[in-house]
């Protein structure tokens, strides 16, 4: 179980700092914002892996739902928070692979 | 409304149904422990044969040396020796012959003869003696007919003793039993460290008229391949505690579960606080 809270800090960890170091915001607001996104997005996807669900699916719709709450939350264009969300997850995504 | 209630009525039998089935399945949060029982010193004996007969499910298992022996879980076997006969190279035969004459107990002869014994003890036409109570401890620890559980401690004795004298009767192997009941060490939570028990078990003494069989030790596995030996104290009947085990219950997965979906619902409310809150400004 401390791994599962271990991947969940390392998560937002991690989305926060690649987000931060593209778009150069408040970092306490998007740290805040980072934290919600992950509390949204995080344990819906452990449930949906538990499930059965495909990685690869579960992965796919977490950048989709990420993407618009980035969108949103940052008043960036739809295109740019898209790959926000692509990078960010892509890399937890592969860390996930490697930890 | 007839429709209704007749749906209503195949509802409640899928149900029934659905919970008869259920009935055998691993409840959610909980693992089985493997179990088996093994008698350690039976080569030493080799005049003698071993054999299990399990209830209710009434198996009959021929122990062989070195071999663990294992049960259905909800079976309660005993371990019987018999005297090794000098001809017996049809034994295993002749019994597995017997044990299904038995099991299959086409004649009812087994429920019919169980029940005179039982009336009779029960009217006190037959007087259990020390020993044959002692046999049988588990179910008879003190045999007082106000005891509200002695009657069905005399049924399961009955049934018991006449399966034996039935098994002995067809047979024509005279089973000494160890009154020893064994039980299966059950459900622990899945996050219990806990993979198998082997519990082993070792002949104090045996001879035509008695078999006494001790509960040595247990020897545990746990799931990261270590094992550990506990030794059974005098008188103890329970399974010694193992060392390792969790704090974390059975319900974990369901709490860890719920939790997500309510922080997952807290954090989608927060923020849809927070954009209707911009929206407005």
């Amino acid at each position: 179980m401390i791994v599962y809270f271990f991947s969940f800090l390392l998560t937002i960890n991690v989305e926060f700092l690649i987000i931060y170091l593209i778009t150069r915001l408040s970092w306490k607001e998007l740290l805040w914002y980072i934290i919600l996104i992950n509390c949204f997005t995080w344990p819906l996807a452990n449930i949906a892996y538990v499930l059965g669900a495909s990685f690869y699916l579960v992965e796919l719709a977490v950048i989709l739902i990420e993407s618009i709450l980035l969108w949103k939350l940052l008043n960036k264009k739809y295109l740019a928070a898209l790959g926000l969300s692509l990078i960010a997850n892509g890399i937890t995504a592969s860390l996930s692979f490697v930890l | 409304m007839k429709r209704i209630i007749f749906g209503l009525f195949i509802l409640v039998c899928l149900l029934g149904l659905s919970n008869l089935a259920l009935a055998d399945m691993m409840p959610g949060g909980y693992k089985s422990v493997s179990y088996c029982f093994i008698i350690e010193n039976q080569k030493d004996y080799s005049d003698y044969g071993f054999i299990s007969h399990g209830y209710p499910m009434g198996q009959w298992e021929i122990i062989n040396p070195g071999e663990c022996v294992h049960f259905y879980k909800y079976s309660s076997p005993t371990v019987y020796a018999f005297k090794m006969p000098v001809n017996n190279e049809n034994l295993t035969q002749k019994i597995s012959e017997t044990k299904d004459k038995i099991l299959n107990n086409e004649s009812g002869i087994i429920e019919q003869k169980s029940n005179e014994l039982f009336n009779k003890i029960k009217t006190g036409e037959i007087k259990l003696s020390a020993d044959e109570a002692k046999r049988f401890k588990p179910w008879i620890v003190v045999p007082n007919p106000e005891d509200p559980l002695y009657e069905d401690s005399l049924r399961h004795y009955t049934y018991m003793k006449t399966q034996e004298d039935e098994f002995a009767e067809q047979s024509g192997i005279k089973l000494i039993s160890s009154g020893l009941s064994l039980h299966n060490y059950g459900t622990v939570s899945e996050y219990d460290p806990l993979k198998s028990a082997q519990e082993v078990l070792t002949v104090k003494a045996v001879n035509d008229q008695l078999l006494i069989l001790e509960k040595e030790k247990i020897i545990y596995t746990y799931e990261d391949g270590m094992t550990e030996e506990k030794y059974y104290s005098a008188g103890q009947t329970d399974f010694p505690e193992p060392s390792k085990t969790t704090i974390l219950p059975p319900w974990t997965n369901t709490a860890l579960f719920l939790g997500g979906v309510v922080i997952s619902l807290a954090a989608l409310v927060t923020i849809v606080v927070i954009l209707v809150k911009r929206h407005r400004k």
